[in-house]
């Protein structure tokens, strides 16, 4: 952890509150945080503001950030954007399991690559494949595709085309993907 | 009996199922509400289970119950699969085994290739506005909405049509290399009709074809153009043919031919038709053959060639040259036999115009003629200069009735004769219509010199003073009965060498019907009683009542005539007659026969025959062919009818109607299927020329 500026220790409750920001990088995955202010108790979460992760998962930006250190989960919300490969979105609000690296967006959730809307989306951080839920709509070229009356599945799955990571849709979503994402969908 | 039921319930059944199948496929495809719904920009929405994209190859697929909307929402497009390609450039959308639905038509289709501007199919069934059939390609410009189809095979309730392409648009379908038939037989049909073009309002069932000519197997006859195929029926048929005794007409020239067959159109070339016969085919008259070309058109028309009495030519030409100017020129040369000779060239002109305040009319023609002419007296000849005049006017319709007033002149010099002739016509007249009476009486008064030195049968006037008039009832005269009653009579006051002076027409005539169940009761007067009141006139009186019962093809009658003749003065005629219609195994025929009693009543001889004839209902692959004759008292007729609605009713008796699909009928083997199964509709049909052409 690398602050920007001062950093005070609370002796009595052990938590680090970096009021200038800060650089926490994690040595094990690689990913790096940083914020414009910071607060966190070893060990046990970090909350940060005006915050931007990048890993493999992409470069996240968000208002507030809360990782429970422990569960591996990061919360992140307001003005919220992922920026991965071929995949960029915003959304209101996002839950991260590290563990299992899913990532489960709601929204509105808004993709401008591709062009979707779609109020909620689950990424599966380790393969890029998308999963559109509920109410959404995708666009490619002339197409426009609308859910169905009471919501559908819209699966966005990324592979290579000349090299470039692309999205394909289909709306018959693999069973792979349903399974990576079950504990979500329950 | 129960057949019968049962033919026409399964025709309602068909009917019903025609109707529904009508419904049914002009039902657009509906998207079910748990439809994905894919908008494809400029072209359709469509509706759909399953959808995938292919970055790679630029494309999508939509799967599941396919439901494509045009854009303009006028057409819809049902496929299990849809595949669009061409993303990122120019659209294209295929799918195997479409369903197109367009303005009241199904096209069920192999395949399916569009663009953004155009539906294409290859390989179509087409159903819809009561006919079924095929087409090679269906080609729908998304822009104009037109169709175009090609290689047609399609069938209605009356009718089979081939087409190498058409349009369509709505119910209106243009067909070029059009074929039709009414046929309904196991392998070629007996007779098409091929032609260069045709309009078909499918709906009607009604066909207009030009440029035709009928085929039956090698046998290539042209038609008249256009020709008129019309789903009403055939038994309204003309047939080319009359037999009939031809008496012969003093004031038309026409002589004495006796008994006479002829074939009385038989086309050679568009406009242009042949009439071939014999006359003199009974005692009395000499045989004699017929053979004339005709045509016309445009205002003109010619006949030449040999009838009874002589050899004939005559053209015609009459132009209208502005509303109000017609000219024109007309050749004749007419051997009647011992009448007179005419041969003559005339040119015409002739000014006319309504007269609006006199609510009549008024025209003036001049005319220049060289005319010859042979009467018993000797030949005439030389030309014929002049001009007529008249004028009619008549007051406006009141409850009280209307006066007319025709007034016209005429003078005609003859310069090689040293001749001239002057007439003068005054024609007053009164006329009353109210409710079923109708009343007129006119008084013709016509001063001449009579100077010409032609016949009365050119151009000769003479004097006319002749009082006429007649009242006529018509409609519901008494309850339940419905007919007609009419006085006429006419008088001349002076004679002349047509008519001599005296009554010359006096008439009394009436008739009733009444419906009684099935039965229709008819009973009729009539009297003639001009030669009553003055013996010597030109027409014989006589007293005539008939009744008559008939219930559908069976018919039964009675009628008496009592004449009054310079001859002979009695009964004349005592008359029963029937017509009974006997099935046999494949065809239902209709004896004719009435039997005259009045000699055995006035002088106890045996019965004479007055009438015979005989129907044959004979059923083809064609329709119900009737073929009939009549010969009543020397009256002869002829007829022929193909009534196709007892042609589909056959079709659908079991016969040939299919209990599950069958193959697709074509016009080279239409009974593939029965039409009437798959189309319905009323099963009548007719196949006519139509009042431009001739009958086929």
């Amino acid at each position: 952890m690398t602050p920007d500026g001062a950093q005070s220790y609370d002796i009595s409750t052990g938590v680090t509150t970096l009021p200038d920001g800060g650089t926490v990088i994690d040595q094990d995955t690689g990913v790096r945080l940083h914020a414009k202010r910071l607060t966190y108790v070893d060990g046990a979460y970090i909350d940060a503001s005006t915050v931007t992760v990048s890993g493999a998962f992409g470069t996240l930006t968000a208002d507030k950030l809360h990782i429970d250190v422990p569960k591996a989960v990061l919360t992140a919300s307001g003005d919220l954007a992922l920026t991965r490969h071929a995949l960029r979105l915003t959304a209101v609000r996002l839950t991260y399991d590290a563990g299992r690296q899913v990532a489960d967006f709601t929204g509105p959730v808004t993709g401008s690559a591709p062009d979707f809307q779609a109020s909620r989306l689950l990424l599966d951080a380790a393969s890029g494949n998308v999963l559109l839920v509920g109410d959404y709509r995708y666009a490619s070229g002339p197409l426009t595709l609308t859910a169905p009356e009471g919501g559908g599945r819209l699966e966005l799955k990324l592979h290579q085309v000349n090299g470039s990571p692309v999205y394909d849709a289909a709306t018959d979503v693999s069973s792979e993907l349903l399974a990576r994402f079950a504990a979500e969908l329950n | 009996m129960a057949g019968g039921r049962c033919i026409r319930a399964f025709r309602a059944l068909l009917v019903t199922l025609a109707v529904l199948g009508g419904a049914l496929a002009q039902a657009q495809c509906r998207p079910p509400a748990t439809a994905t719904r894919l908008t494809i920009k400029g072209f359709a929405s469509a509706y759909f289970q399953q959808f995938r994209t292919d970055t790679e190859q630029n494309s999508a697929e939509l799967y599941g119950g396919v439901c494509l909307i045009g854009a303009d929402h006028a057409w819809t497009l049902a496929a299990d699969r849809v595949s669009v390609s061409g993303l990122q450039g120019a659209l294209r959308v295929t799918a195997a085994s479409p369903t197109l639905s367009f303005q009241g038509w199904s096209a069920t289709a192999g395949s399916l290739d569009a663009t953004s501007q155009t539906l294409s199919l290859g390989s179509v069934e087409l159903t819809g506005h009561g006919v079924s059939g095929t087409a090679e390609t269906v080609r729908l410009d998304l822009a104009s909405g037109a169709l175009e189809l090609t290689a047609i095979d399609l069938h209605g309730a009356a009718f089979y049509l081939r087409g190498d392409s058409a349009t369509l648009s709505g119910d209106r379908l243009g067909v070029t290399a059009p074929s039709v038939t009414t046929c309904h037989c196991a392998g070629p049909p007996l007779y098409r009709v091929d032609g260069a073009s045709a309009q078909v309002a499918v709906q009607g069932q009604r066909i207009v074809l030009s440029g035709g000519h009928v085929v039956v197997g090698k046998l290539e006859v042209p038609l008249a153009s256009p020709v008129t195929i019309d789903a009403a029926a055939l038994k309204a048929l003309t047939l080319p043919l009359t037999i009939e005794d031809v008496t012969g007409d003093a004031v038309s020239g026409t002589p004495a031919a006796g008994l006479e067959v002829l074939l009385t159109h038989l086309g050679l070339a568009p406009g242009i038709y042949a009439q071939l016969g014999v006359a003199g085919l009974d005692a009395g008259h000499p045989l004699a053959g017929i053979a004339l070309l005709r045509g016309g058109g445009h205002g003109t028309s010619f006949t030449f060639g040999e009838a009874p009495g002589g050899m004939r030519y005559e053209e015609t030409s009459d132009q209208a040259i502005t509303p109000w100017f017609d000219a024109g020129f007309d050749t004749r040369v007419l051997e009647p036999g011992n009448r007179d000779t005419l041969r003559e060239g005339v040119l015409h002109a002739r000014l006319h115009t309504g007269v609006a305040p006199l609510h009549g009319s008024a025209a003036l023609a001049m005319f220049a003629a060289g005319s010859s002419q042979q009467p018993s007296t000797g030949e005439v000849a030389g030309a014929r200069l002049g001009a007529r005049a008249s004028i009619a006017a008549a007051t406006p319709p009141a409850p009280w009735g209307h006066l007319s007033l025709r007034l016209g002149g005429e003078a005609s010099l003859y310069p090689d004769q040293r001749a001239s002739q002057w007439g003068v016509d005054v024609q007053p007249g009164y006329g009353l219509r109210a409710g079923p009476l109708d009343l007129q009486v006119s008084y013709l008064a016509r001063f001449t010199d009579g100077g010409s030195p032609f016949t009365t049968s050119l151009d000769r006037l003479e004097p006319v003073e002749r009082p006429s008039g007649s009242v006529t009832l018509a409609g519901a005269l008494a309850p339940g009965w419905r007919g007609s009653a009419r006085l006429a009579a006419q008088i001349d006051l002076v004679g002349n060498s047509s008519v001599a002076a005296g009554v010359n027409q006096l008439d009394v005539s009436g008739s009733l019907t009444r419906s009684v169940g099935a039965w229709q009761l008819s009973v009729s007067g009539d009297a003639v009683l001009a030669g009553i009141v003055t013996p010597n006139g030109a027409r014989d009186g006589y007293l005539q009542a008939a009744v008559g019962a008939s219930r559908g093809d069976l018919a039964l009658g009675a009628e008496a005539r009592y004449r009054y003749a310079p001859a002979y003065v009695g009964l004349d005629l005592l008359q029963v007659s029937a017509a009974v219609p006997i099935a046999l195994p494949g065809a239902v025929v209709r004896p004719y026969l009435a039997l005259d009693l009045a000699p055995t009543v006035t002088s106890g001889a045996l019965p004479t025959i007055s009438g015979h004839g005989l129907d044959l209902t004979l059923p083809t692959c064609c329709g119900a062919l009737k073929l009939g004759y009549r010969d009543d008292g020397g009256t002869w007729t002829v007829s022929v009818a193909v009534d196709l609605q007892t042609h589909m009713a056959q079709a659908s008796s079991g016969a040939t109607c299919p209990t599950r699909a069958r193959a697709t009928p074509t016009i080279a083997d239409p009974a593939a299927a029965a039409p009437v199964c798959a189309a319905g509709s009323d099963g009548t049909g007719i196949m006519t020329g139509a009042a431009t052409g001739p009958p086929l």
